[in-house]
């Protein structure tokens, strides 16, 4: 599914932008700040490829681990990807009706 | 014979489907995740449950659907009146902001006669013209704080040694108690203090006045003393007597306790309970580990010490829970509050758990040389050389110009969690809080990367043990239950 | 139980009004004559001089000698009506309705039997009939109340149906009985029209709140039990707009087969969602209406949900909300329970089983209600204090 090499500064990987979005991706290394260093490049043929280095303060982190951790997260983004599609309208409107003036028992709508 | 009564098929909906509501998730533990809602409503699942709930594969009337539907997390055609009731829980939610500031702190003196380690702003000196606040700075400060629009106000004196100029807490008293005759609010005063120049005279006044007072008690003797020094004095004997003497002439629950968790606290959760238990005390809050006072990391946290902050609080938790279960009422503060927003539909007066920050529009600090800050942190934070909170002064600023000085706006608005990275699609956004201040000590931003930040670690690892223990432990959950101010 | 309503009233002498009339009962033989043209004298001992000058008189034996007109007989099951009670005689049908008792703790006015709703264990079942006679009779009972009385219930059927009628009910009782606690039963369902709220939150009445039934947090659930789709959304729309005006409501549920599972959830849903409501009810099924036709649906033995019971009534509590039981046995009720009990069975409608032979708490128990025979607990047990 991706195949993980080493490479000088760390474990390489690609990933496809038809699975993953890229905001998932940036979300899912913005996570793992305290964890790993991770470099995001765009690949060939709708890729992008990510560096992962354990070099200093991340010396003492299990690699394998942190990228295991690393792809549960990324699926997580996903599906908060999903769920915000469908939910941020009304979530919109439940805060635009919540922080209006109008009294919500006032003649209700719905 | 046809019966008139229709069967319970008739009034389901027509097919499976259903609509998702607002919701965020995050792991819980190894077996399970949490979905929370826009108001704190929460429904753990397995990975399996969440995919099928967000794939519209979950299976309709089984305990799991209704549980999400009951709360909020899906709609279906059978009913519309979710999004009104989330509207009306989101607005209740958020009530208190409307209140504005009530908390109102007034530093009347920096003078002090211990030397605590964790403090960064008193001053071991005799000068009062340098180090008391004055009338007129006080006066101003009592108008500002009758400018909040606060049903509730709170006026907490703090120092330094506040008794130490204790006239001036007179004055105070007196002259917020004159205005409030036409303001009519509900106002409280309260006296941090350690006690050590407690007398008949102050406590005759704070009868009189109905004051509470609040003082510091670490834990147990050589934990107290060895943080908080007092030139020659036993501190924690100085403690244990004010506090009676206080009791005697106040009542039981005019006076509480406050610990400052240092490292040295964190091997000694059990051993810290039991102090504020033998004390009499009904509760404790376990407080986090401050940032200032130690040396303070420049870009991240301590994960040894966040850890270690991690076991000590569950260790008292446990604790604490087992005297319950012995029948001893005691509570722990902090948990209750997160519950508060856990379980209830009200929000928490707590500044340090809000978004947006409570700084300035919860509480206010109003410094002996008449700087106004928005918190205490930010207070010690202009001691400490770096006057980035500065509001405003009494004397020379209007309301409006000290409350809408950019020193308060902007931390304000580029903190509300609501908004920043991590936080805007955390599960337990609505149980947490921005914090400006702890974020700009430790990593010299307002907002902070979360993934480094022992606030964030602090709380997601508190909320986790709430959530297992309401799940998992029934008598746990009965005892946590009775401790929620509703 | 209590006879209210009698069939065998048999004219004794010339009867002047052939319409049915509302009137008040004497008992004194002094009574004041200014009011006695519009009351009926109840006549206890037929060997006494019955007073002139009222309405009409109530024999329980024929008396010897001359009677007065509008003079009736009634049947000995109406020897409980007394001074300050008011009834309806119906000369041409032989009827008397009794409408309101001035001892009892549990006068209640029912103003329709028509109803939107259908619940399966409706105890007073609805009528599809212009019933709006009943509205007059209501106007008139009213006034004749004593100013003493503790509190009315407003019941039916679906109160609100008679729509600025009931409005006039209830100025009605503000205006002659303003001391009285007002009790409306409703579904609520047409208090989702938040002018119709308002308009009952306008009259200002001094003491009224208003009874709503809610039987799940799940939406077809409760609309099952109440056979009407859209009852739910509706009953909790009226519910949020009687509490937006400041109208007192205090939300009721029956526990039974299909409702017990899901009582802690209802408890944390009210707890969550209609927190601003001034009391919660939890009450036992009562075995009148059309229970007995969905027995199989509804009954259970009360002591197998006490811990649903129990889970519920703490999660309101911890809460700090108001909550009672109703119509429960206390042998039933776990003992952290029994202080939420409330002796709430109406008077003309309690009794004791066999099994209760002895009981020391009989009196504070309030026993069962009369349609209870058909089916109780087989777990009651007397106390023996």
């Amino acid at each position: 599914m991706h195949s993980i090499s080493q490479v000088p500064e760390g474990y390489s990987l690609s990933l496809s932008t038809s699975i993953y979005s890229v905001e998932a991706v940036k979300k899912t290394a913005y996570k793992f700040a305290d964890r790993t260093s991770i470099i995001i490049n765009p690949g060939p043929d709708s890729t992008i490829s990510l560096v992962f280095n354990f070099a200093g303060k991340y010396a003492n982190n299990d690699p394998k681990q942190v990228i295991a951790d690393f792809f549960k997260e990324l699926l997580d983004q996903d599906l908060r990807e999903r769920i915000k599609k469908e939910t941020e309208p009304l979530r919109n409107l439940i805060l635009a009706h919540a922080f209006s003036q109008t009294s919500l028992a006032d003649k209700n709508q719905s | 014979m046809a019966s008139i009564f229709k069967n319970a098929e008739s009034f389901l909906p027509a097919d499976n489907a259903y609509a998702l509501l607002p919701f965020r998730f995050v792991r819980l533990d190894a077996g399970r995740y949490v979905a929370v809602n826009e108001v704190g409503e929460w429904q753990t699942l397995t990975r399996p449950e969440l995919e099928a709930l967000v794939g519209k594969k979950l299976p309709g009337n089984t305990p799991l659907y209704y549980s999400l539907k009951s709360k909020h997390f899906i709609q279906d055609a059978n009913s519309n009146v979710a999004m009104d009731l989330l509207t009306l829980k989101v607005r209740t939610k958020r009530r208190r902001i409307a209140e504005f500031t009530s908390l109102h702190m007034f530093v009347v003196t920096l003078r002090c006669n211990h030397s605590c380690r964790y403090c960064q702003v008193s001053r071991q000196s005799e000068d009062r013209s340098a180090f008391d606040m004055t009338i007129p700075v006080a006066n101003k400060a009592i108008d500002f704080t009758f400018r909040s629009p606060a049903q509730a106000i709170k006026i907490e004196f703090q120092g330094g040694e506040p008794l130490l100029n204790f006239e001036l807490v007179k004055h105070i008293v007196l002259e917020a108690k004159k205005r409030n005759i036409s303001e009519r609010r509900s106002l409280a005063f309260v006296i941090a203090t350690n006690l050590s120049v407690l007398d008949d005279k102050v406590l005759s006044f704070c009868r009189e006045h109905d004051i509470y007072i609040s003082t510091s008690l670490d834990g147990p003797e050589d934990l107290h003393n060895a943080n908080r020094p007092n030139a020659g004095n036993n501190s924690y004997q100085i403690t244990i007597g004010g506090i009676r003497q206080a009791r005697e002439a106040l009542g039981m629950d005019k006076v509480s306790a406050l610990m400052t968790t240092t490292k040295a606290s964190l091997p000694r959760a059990a051993e810290i309970v039991d102090e504020y238990v033998s004390q009499g005390f009904r509760g404790i809050f376990l407080r986090g580990l401050s940032p200032y006072g130690f040396a303070i990391k420049a870009k991240c946290f301590d994960e040894y010490d966040s850890q270690q902050w991690q076991d000590f609080y569950r260790e008292g938790l446990d604790y604490i829970i087992e005297l319950n279960k012995r029948g001893i009422f005691f509570a722990e503060h902090y948990t209750a509050l997160v519950l508060r927003k856990m379980l209830t539909p009200y929000g928490t007066g707590y500044v340090n758990l809000q978004s947006p920050a409570g700084m300035g529009i919860a509480g206010i600090v109003y410094n002996h040389d008449g700087e106004v800050y928005p918190s205490d942190e930010a207070r010690m934070k202009a001691e400490m050389g770096d006057k980035i909170f500065r509001m405003g002064n009494l004397l020379t600023d209007s309301y409006e110009e000290v409350m809408l000085s950019p020193a308060l706006l902007t931390p304000l608005k580029e903190s509300v969690a609501e908004a920043v990275p991590m936080c805007e699609e955390c599960a337990f956004l609505p149980y947490c809080g921005s914090d400006p201040d702890y974020h700009y000590a430790t990593q010299h931003d307002f907002v902070g990367h979360k993934a480094q930040s022992g606030f964030c670690k602090k709380n997601m690892g508190v909320f986790r043990y709430i959530i297992q223990k309401m799940e998992d432990d029934p008598e746990a959950r009965r005892i946590l239950e009775k401790w929620v101010q509703w | 139980m209590l006879k209210l309503l009698s069939k065998t009233v048999v004219p004794l002498s010339k009867i002047t009004e052939s319409d049915a009339v509302v009137r008040r009962i004497a008992d004194a033989a002094d009574y004041t004559p200014a009011l006695r043209a519009q009351e009926y004298f109840i006549v206890r001992n037929v060997n006494v001089i019955i007073p002139p000058g009222f309405a009409g008189y109530l024999f329980f034996e024929k008396p010897n000698g001359n009677v007065p007109i509008n003079s009736f007989l009634i049947e000995s099951a109406l020897s409980y009506l007394g001074s300050g009670d008011i009834v309806k005689i119906y000369p041409e049908l032989k009827m008397l309705r009794t409408l309101y008792r001035k001892c009892s703790t549990h006068n209640s006015l029912s103003v329709t039997e028509r109803c939107n709703n259908l619940c399966l264990m409706c105890s007073q079942p609805p009528r599809d009939a212009d019933d709006s006679y009943i509205i007059g009779d209501v106007l008139q009972t009213i006034p004749l109340m004593s100013p003493e009385t503790k509190a009315i219930g407003i019941t039916g059927g679906e109160p609100t149906l008679l729509g600025q009628d009931l409005l006039g009910i209830i100025r009605c009782l503000k205006d002659n009985l303003p001391s009285t606690t007002v009790h409306i039963l409703s579904n609520g369902r047409a208090f989702k029209d938040w002018d119709y709220a308002k308009a009952v939150a306008d009259i200002s009445h001094p003491d009224l709140m208003i009874g709503i039934p809610l039987y799940s947090d799940i939406s077809s659930i409760h609309d099952y039990v109440v056979q009407a789709d859209g009852a739910f959304d509706d009953t909790i729309r009226g519910i949020i707009n009687l509490k937006s005006v400041g109208v007192r409501v205090e939300i009721r549920t029956v526990i039974h087969k299909l409702t017990f599972e899901r009582l802690p959830d209802l408890s944390r849903f009210i707890r969550r969602n209609l927190t601003f409501c001034d009391h919660v009810a939890l009450m036992g099924l009562e075995l009148t209406g059309f229970t007995r036709s969905n027995m199989d649906k509804l009954w259970m033995d009360p002591k197998d949900y006490q811990p649903q019971l129990r889970e519920a009534v703490r999660l309101l509590s911890w809460a700090r909300m108001f909550v009672s039981i109703y119509n429960h046995q206390l042998c039933l009720l776990d003992p952290e329970l029994v202080p939420f009990n409330r002796r709430s069975i109406s008077d003309w409608k309690n009794e004791y089983m066999p099994e209760c032979e002895g009981c020391a708490r009989k009196i504070e128990c309030g026993g069962f209600f009369n349609s209870s025979r058909l089916r109780y607990s087989a777990h009651i047990i007397p106390f023996r204090d």
